[in-house]
């Protein structure tokens, strides 16, 4: 990450090899971040943490501090931890409320105990741990698929009814748990001899539990769980990155189904018993419990509050005693109560709370200070937009880059964009202006498939796409901005700005989730480009803040770098000047110059600072009421009294 | 000219992102005051914390000689302000008449007996709303629902009409029938805080007009008296508004065009930009 | 035929205790889009309330019924006031998920500090009924769809007849609108989770002769079938919901007749899961949801 000119040009950027691509792209140490830093040096530090969890446990059972009731108390942290992370796939990270998540749980312990339980099978634990994997994949897979369909609170309730009818039917059955005889689980076995002592299967849930934690690390740090988290925010915007939002689901359900049955495997073989008793509704509001206090979407909180709540019940015993059961849920729920009625985000989000309270303070003080009429122009003039480094190559295409033929788009019978058609030939800058409620963000939206147009055509590099959807629009190369921000306001800049690279991110699932191969390199280069923007922009002080705690303008300004990250072919900005303070709209235009002329970009662009439209554009198409109205190059757009009518509206006497 | 609104160094944001730095503004009793700014210069807000939707960090709202700053949305409307909200939101599920009961909810709590002369006043000034009484809301019309918005504000009588971006989303000829429809109320005396994006509907309608920039008023004055130039500047109007408004300001005393002009396009028979149409009355 | 016939009556007496629930389910979605998870445990702490005053101090019935009613809802506008409203923007995942907190919290009340024993309180009727094609329909179930008619037309009349329930439709469709039109936001909150509150109480007195004492969690499994019936029926719409709920006891009582594995119990539960499915993968928001009914609401 030296200096600009040594990467190659976008327009040369088609033509450099992936090899070349890669190699120019060498991550550079200072970027390691905490993120990165645990994806790039993951298995060592993994295996290091696996060895000291199991040398501690053996040693502490040798030296008689770890006894059974301890090891099965925190045993049961472990199982919590862990079936606390695999909700946070869904409730945390995707937004995807389960309520039933202790039955996925119930699905791999009782997979587990059918592979390892029958005296003729005999078969290893770790093929029931495997086996409790796939089964709970498959099961999470499953549930995942109504919520294609079924939104909010409607998929949360279809999981209550999935818990109940997991709970007393299908766990209850005589062929999974013998009724209420209840599975066995026996011990897995080290060589010849069963793990008998608690403390001995302990070390092992640890090495499972930390390889869980590990994988979880890498999901976030890869495309995989930032399309999560995209999706959570807005799928509309997620799209706009390229992320198939429906895909993105179904793997967020099928590795939180994965790893439940792992915790599952884990728990059943603690206790080397259960019934369909052991997984009871309440078990799964605990769940929930665990991830909203631990900080919805926070690994190290989930992992704290699940260890916690696992093993309240046996620290407040030692407290209080044998009789004084309970409290763990007592106290668990008014904690839970406290967290969402004072601090949303739960304990992790605590620290990053205070620090945006302070913020908040600080702005208050310095607002009440300030005098009326002092400058305070916390903005800067609109900075250039960094050219996108080492790209892998894309199809060479000339010709229009964009022509949208005869757009007919109602809602509820009312014609919001009537019979338009609009053409943008490459390394142009084309507006699109007319007066409020004219149709043009909606036009916008059936140009970047958001929505179905009722009738026409949309051909992108001469392709049609009018059948495709909005994030496979982004695949060939469209690009676009929000009048309301494309971004995900709750993660960083520079998580934004990784996002918004989907498209390039494209090593395997298994990859990304194992921590090794191709992923390594990619994500580095990823990184690379998101601090060179950062840098460029001189932004490099908002890398780790917030999106929503940005000002109006400073978040314009990532989402247009955003958008030009992945080297679109067409970049469609809505209302860009919109929130921007005066210093940077003056130069908006000329920024918007040098992303044709420098970066060699085509732009679509709705604005309503029309001197500045005409400023800039090349040609103009105005439309109103749905229709375009004029069109052609600014000087005989303004002449047009047609567009002047149309525009400032009708006489209105 | 009495007083009835002040506002007195307001400032507000959300989080830390602080949006207004310190907005004055005031409104005398029977004149009507627009606020006009690009997006995101703070109209929005400004009238939230008017209307109370949006606390303030610091800085001071008196209305009628009382400080109402600290007071809850529904208490400011016992108090006398009416609101015209955001695109003119009616309820769309209800219909007409319980629309408007809403409207006179605080008045109807003090003092039933008044509500069949309010209604039948709203339905005076807007006889459509008195055709469609028991119609669902959502079947209105644009133009429809914009007589319902502003119908539902008066049927409280209040003393001051805060209209949050009245023309946003409305086809031209709609913007039309609502700029008729709030000069009636004009006419009738009412005190009235206009926001606005559209800014040549805008200025027709207001005497006052204060402009926004990143949350500071920048502008303010008289529209007869504002320089046009810089008017357009502010607000991004450009080289375009310029050109029509000298257009404008040449051309003839208005008559009313009730859309008599034909294919239109070509007709410049426009009404002065700053003489807002008092004399119009009720249509 | 006989039998054909009985399963209808079996899911009219369950399907009035599940509507009576499921009222207070869609009442609150219909206010505030979100749900209210913790209905049935706040009635069954309402009825411990009643345990205490009626059958341990030995006061009157209809003191024991006040004390229930003032205790659930208690609790509930409490919980209403302490969280609800502190949750930023109302927002109705927080709201849901803060019910569901509630839930948990109740359990964990009851679990610690009324475990074991079981408690019996009086029924309001304690013996009499109707035998409609061999099944006794007890005087208690008769009285509770009474009662549930009574609030379904009730609270369909008072949300459109008044300009307080036209203020809880305005709320639903716009919050910020309807402040700005002078309806008293937080007035209409209480009486959402209030007037769901004191139905579930009465609701839960009345089915208790049906499923015993009074025990730990004694309604979830009620509960969830309300829940299961309101999603089939539309969550924002009471006589959907009302509906739902008569729906999932015909499917229960009708699995329960027909589909009997000796080695698999709670079938009825898998197919309850598949018809929520069937119906949310048909139409996400329910059967009746956004149907426009003049008069309802």
């Amino acid at each position: 990450m030296t200096m600009l000119g040594d990467r190659p040009t976008t327009a040369d950027a088609t033509k450099v090899t992936p090899a070349q691509a890669v190699s120019t792209a060498a991550p550079s140490p200072r970027h390691h971040g905490p993120r990165i830093g645990l994806l790039a040096t993951s298995w060592p530090t993994m295996l290091a943490i696996m060895a000291g969890l199991v040398v501690a446990s053996l040693g502490l059972e040798a030296i008689g501090i770890l006894n059974d009731s301890r090891s099965t108390a925190i045993g049961r942290g472990v199982v919590f931890a862990v079936a606390g992370l695999s909700l946070n796939i869904l409730a945390g990270y995707t937004g995807q409320l389960s309520l039933g998540h202790w039955a996925l749980v119930g699905v791999g312990a009782f997979t587990s105990a059918k592979i390892t339980a029958p005296l003729e099978l005999r078969l290893p634990w770790t093929v029931g741990l495997v086996g409790a994997i796939v089964v709970g994949a498959l099961a999470g897979f499953l549930i995942g698929l109504p919520s294609l369909r079924i939104r909010g609170l409607y998929l949360a309730i279809a999981t209550v009814a999935f818990h109940f009818a997991m709970e007393l039917s299908v766990f209850a059955a005589d062929a999974v748990s013998r009724g209420s005889a209840g599975a066995e689980f026996p011990r897995p076995y080290f060589g010849s001899s069963p793990l008998d002592i608690d403390a001995q299967y302990l070390a092992l849930m640890f090495v499972v539990a930390v390889a869980v934690f590990f994988i979880d690390g890498n999901i976030t740090s890869t495309n995989v769980g930032r399309s999560f988290q995209a999706v959570r925010a807005d799928e509309d915007v997620a799209a706009s990155f390229g992320i198939d939002v429906r895909r993105a689901k179904l793997v967020a359900f099928t590795l939180s189904g994965a790893i439940a049955g792992a915790a599952g495997c884990l728990y059943g073989h603690l206790y080397q018993f259960a019934n369909a008793g052991a997984f009871t509704f309440d078990r799964s509001l605990l769940l929930v419990t665990v991830v909203v206090i631990g900080g919805l979407g926070s690994r190290v909180g989930v992992v704290a509050a699940g260890a916690f709540f696992g093993m309240a019940p046996i620290i407040n015993e030692a407290i209080f005693g044998a009789a004084a059961e309970s409290w763990d849920l007592i106290i668990g729920s008014a904690a839970l109560l406290l967290t969402l009625a004072f601090n949303p985000e739960g304990l992790a989000g605590s620290i990053r709370h205070q620090r945006e309270q302070k913020e908040e303070k600080e702005a208050k003080r310095l607002a009440a200070e300030r005098s009326d009429d002092a400058p305070d122009e916390t903005m800067p003039p609109l900075p250039s937009m960094p050219r996108p480094t080492g790209l892998p190559p894309r199809r060479q295409s000339t010709g229009d880059v964009l022509v949208a033929n005869d757009v007919t788009v109602d809602f509820d019978g009312l014609r919001a964009v009537d019979h338009s058609s609009l053409t943008v030939a490459r390394n142009r800058i084309v507006g699109l202006i007319g007066p409020n409620g004219a149709g043009k963000t909606t036009m916008f939206n059936a140009i970047a498939g958001v929505l179905t147009p009722t009738s026409g055509t949309v051909k992108l590099n001469g392709e049609d796409v009018s059948l495709l959807r909005a994030d496979q629009r982004a695949g060939l190369g469209l690009a676009r901005t929000f009048q309301s921000l494309g971004l995900a306001r709750d993660r960083t800049v520079l998580e934004n700005l990784l996002l918004a690279q989907h498209l390039l991110a494209d090593y395997p699932l298994a990859s990304a989730i194992a921590g090794v191969g191709p992923v390594v390199a990619r994500e580095a280069e990823l990184l690379d480009r998101a601090h060179t923007t950062l840098t460029a922009l001189d932004f490099e002080r908002f890398a780790e803040t917030p999106v929503r705690n940005l000002s109006g303008g400073q978040q314009r300004i990532v989402e247009i770098a955003a958008a030009l990250l992945t080297a679109p072919e067409l970049v469609m900005l809505d209302e860009p000047s919109a929130g921007m303070a005066p210093a940077a709209v003056e130069n908006l235009a000329e920024r918007l110059r040098e992303m044709r002329d420098d970066l060699g970009r085509t732009i679509l662009l709705i604005e309503h600072n029309i001197p500045m439209v005409l400023d800039v554009c090349d040609e103009v198409y105005v439309m109103a009421e749905g229709r375009i109205i004029g069109h052609g190059t600014p000087a005989d757009v303004v002449a047009d009294p047609a567009v002047i009518s149309a525009y400032l509206g009708e006489d209105l006497s | 000219m009495t007083e009835l609104l002040r506002c007195e160094g307001l400032v507000t944001g959300f989080g830390a992102n602080q949006v207004l730095h310190g907005i004055d503004l005031h409104v005398d009793q029977g004149e009507m005051v627009g606020i006009f700014g690009l997006n995101g210069a703070g109209k929005s807000v400004t009238m939230k914390t008017i209307s109370g939707l949006q606390p303030l960090w610091s800085g001071s709202v008196t209305f009628a000689g009382q400080r109402i700053d600290t007071m809850t949305p529904e208490q400011r409307v016992e108090a006398g302000i009416g609101n015209v909200p955001q695109g003119r939101q009616v309820f769309p599920e209800l219909t007409i008449e319980e629309n408007l009961k809403l409207g006179a909810y605080t008045s109807r709590r003090r003092d039933r007996s008044r509500w069949d002369t309010q209604l039948a006043n709203v339905y005076d000034q807007f006889p459509v709303l008195a055709e469609k009484r028991h119609d669902l809301a959502g079947t209105l019309s644009g133009g429809q629902r914009a007589s319902l918005a502003v119908g539902r504000a008066l049927v409280n009588e209040p003393k001051l009409l805060l209209i949050d971006e009245p023309s946003a989303g409305l086809a031209p000829v709609i913007v039309k029938e609502l700029l008729h429809i709030l000069q009636g109320v004009a006419a009738s005396g009412m005190t009235m805080l206009l926001i606005e994006q559209n800014v040549r509907f805008g200025l027709q309608l207001a005497q006052r007009a204060v402009i926004l920039q990143t949350g500071r008023v920048v502008y303010a004055g008289e529209t007869a008296t504002l320089d046009q130039d810089r008017l357009a500047s502010l607000l991004g109007m450009g080289r375009m508004l310029k050109r029509t408004t000298d257009d404008l300001v040449t051309t003839s005393a208005p008559t009313r065009a009730n859309g008599a002009n034909g294919n239109g396009v070509r007709r410049r028979r426009r009404r002065p930009l700053v003489a807002a149409g008092r004399e119009n009355g009720t249509n | 035929m006989r039998e054909f016939l009985q399963i209808f009556v079996f899911a009219a007496v369950n399907g009035t205790f599940y509507a009576l629930f499921a009222i207070g389910i869609a009442l609150l979605y219909r206010g505030t889009r979100a749900v209210n998870f913790a209905v049935a445990q706040i009635a069954a702490f309402g009825l411990y309330a009643f345990w205490w005053l009626s059958t341990n101090k030995g006061m009157p019935i209809l003191i024991g019924l006040a004390g229930a009613l003032v205790f659930g809802v208690g609790v509930t506008l409490l919980f209403e006031q302490l969280i609800v409203r502190r949750i930023p923007g109302n927002d109705r995942t927080t709201v849901t998920v803060a019910s569901v907190g509630l839930l948990s919290f109740l359990l964990a009340i009851e679990a610690k500090f009324f475990s074991g024993d079981t408690r019996r309180i009086a029924a309001p009727f304690e013996s009499g009924g109707v035998e409609v094609v061999g099944v006794n329909v007890s005087a208690n179930a008769i009285l509770g769809f009474v009662l549930l008619m009574a609030v379904a037309f009730g609270l369909t009349t008072v949300l459109r007849k008044t300009d307080f329930g036209l203020g809880v439709l305005a709320v639903a469709q716009d919050r910020d609108a309807s402040r700005l039109m002078g309806v008293p936001a937080v007035k209409v909150s209480m009486f959402l989770w209030g007037t769901g509150a004191a139905v579930a109480v009465l609701g839960g007195w009345l089915v208790l002769p049906n499923v015993g004492n009074l025990r730990l969690a004694v309604f979830a499994g009620l509960y969830t079938k309300s829940l299961i019936g309101a999603v089939i029926g539309g969550l924002d719409s009471i006589w959907g919901a009302v509906a739902g709920a008569f729906a999932v006891a015909l499917i229960e009582s009708a699995t329960l007749r027909y589909i009997s594995i000796a080695s698999v119990p709670g079938v009825e539960w898998l197919v309850m899961l598949a018809a929520v499915l069937a119906v949310l993968l048909i139409r996400p928001t329910g059967l009746l949801s956004g149907i426009k009914i003049r008069g309802a609401a």
